[in-house]
């Protein structure tokens, strides 16, 4: 897989970070058997990785449906965003055909889906070692820098705030 | 500022500081005036006793959408009583900006320093020093009431410019104007004054 063409004009830097941490969520992917593997920002960006697909960037959301998660939406997102500080917070779904671990580590969440049962305290150990070790950032570039209010937009939003 | 992504909600915390009867109240009753409904919460006063807030207001308002986000503006009045002092440093945690209301009557001025200095302290303690202060320098109408240039100079914060704004928030003078500025601090990073 060209990672580097995934993500564009990315710099040789970055493209590398991109490229090991990426590597490191296939790994943990193939390692556990997982049919799901997503990694979520806090600002609501995802990039899942479904199968042998591509993994695709997206909106959390969006990556929940893609994934057939859905039904589980506001108990994921609960977990996640219900999480304040810097502490950890793992969280398992045991479903008709195989578990959900969930590890929010704000502002970054690793989510993985997989059959084997007796696979769970592997997963953890994974979803662990990505959130110490996956530079997510590089795979996620915090979307809140760039939709933060600038004063022009504020002035827009201002003008049409009041009573006339 | 942050976001809450579950909801695409941009949150902006603003906290309205200051000592007692010197008009914070009376800043969001009018704020609760000039926003239309559609616009904004209900002004929810909790624990009130006659005139005085004896726990804070609270009163949130949505900016519209930009970006894909919906900037929520939450807007907190703290008590300004001696004895609530641990509530004010609750209420202003996590502010990303402060509308120090004073009142300009020069009898209160001790009392306003007072309490701007309590202010300080706890922005130190809570690592707020980059959140904007905007000093409102209310009850202008008052027959002895300070100039604006007399109070300007006597409200510091070491290292940062404070901009001020006079207002009469019973007329309604001002409110709007604090609003928006302290809004403009924020987004601006507390470079504008």
């Amino acid at each position: 897989m060209d990672y580097k063409n995934l993500f564009g004009h990315a710099t040789d830097n970055t493209a590398s970070k991109r490229e090991k941490a990426l590597s490191l969520i296939e790994d943990a992917l193939r390692d556990l058997g997982a049919s799901v593997m997503l990694v979520a920002s806090q600002n609501g960006e995802a990039l899942l990785f479904a199968g042998d697909e591509e993994p695709r960037q997206m909106g959390l959301l969006a990556a929940l449906g893609a994934a057939g998660l859905s039904a589980l939406q506001e108990v994921i997102m609960t977990a996640f965003s219900g999480v304040e500080g810097e502490e950890e917070q793992l969280m398992t779904l045991e479903v008709s055909d195989g578990l959900i671990v969930l590890l929010s580590s704000p502002p970054v969440m690793f989510l993985a889906v997989f059959r084997d049962k007796s696979r769970l305290g592997l997963a953890r150990l994974l979803l662990k070692r990505l959130v110490s070790k996956c530079d997510w950032d590089a795979l996620l570039p915090n979307e809140a820098d760039h939709v933060s209010l600038e004063e022009k937009q504020l002035q827009h939003l201002l003008e049409g705030l009041w009573e006339n | 500022m942050r976001i809450r992504w579950a909801t695409k909600d941009l949150l902006i915390k603003i906290v309205y500081y200051g000592p007692p009867l010197a008009g914070k109240t009376t800043n969001l009753q009018k704020l609760q005036e000039l926003i239309p409904s559609s616009r904004r919460s209900d002004l929810v006063s909790l624990d009130t006793e006659g005139d005085r807030t004896l726990f804070f207001d609270l009163m949130e308002v949505s900016l519209g959408k930009i970006g894909g986000l919906t900037p929520r503006v939450s807007v907190y009045t703290v008590p300004g009583q001696p004895r609530y002092k641990r509530v004010r440093e609750v209420v202003l945690r996590g502010a990303d900006g402060i509308v120090f209301v004073a009142d300009s009557a020069a009898d209160r001025l001790r009392e306003n320093l007072a309490i701007w200095y309590e202010m300080l302290n706890y922005m130190k303690a809570m690592r707020l020093c980059d959140s904007p202060v905007l000093l409102q320098m209310n009850k202008q109408d008052l027959p002895n009431s300070l100039r604006p240039s007399q109070m300007q100079g006597l409200f510091k914060r070491p290292g940062k410019e404070v901009p001020s704004i006079a207002a009469e928030a019973f007329q309604g003078k001002g409110v709007k104007e604090t609003f928006s500025q302290i809004l403009s601090l924020v987004v601006s990073g507390g470079r504008k004054s």
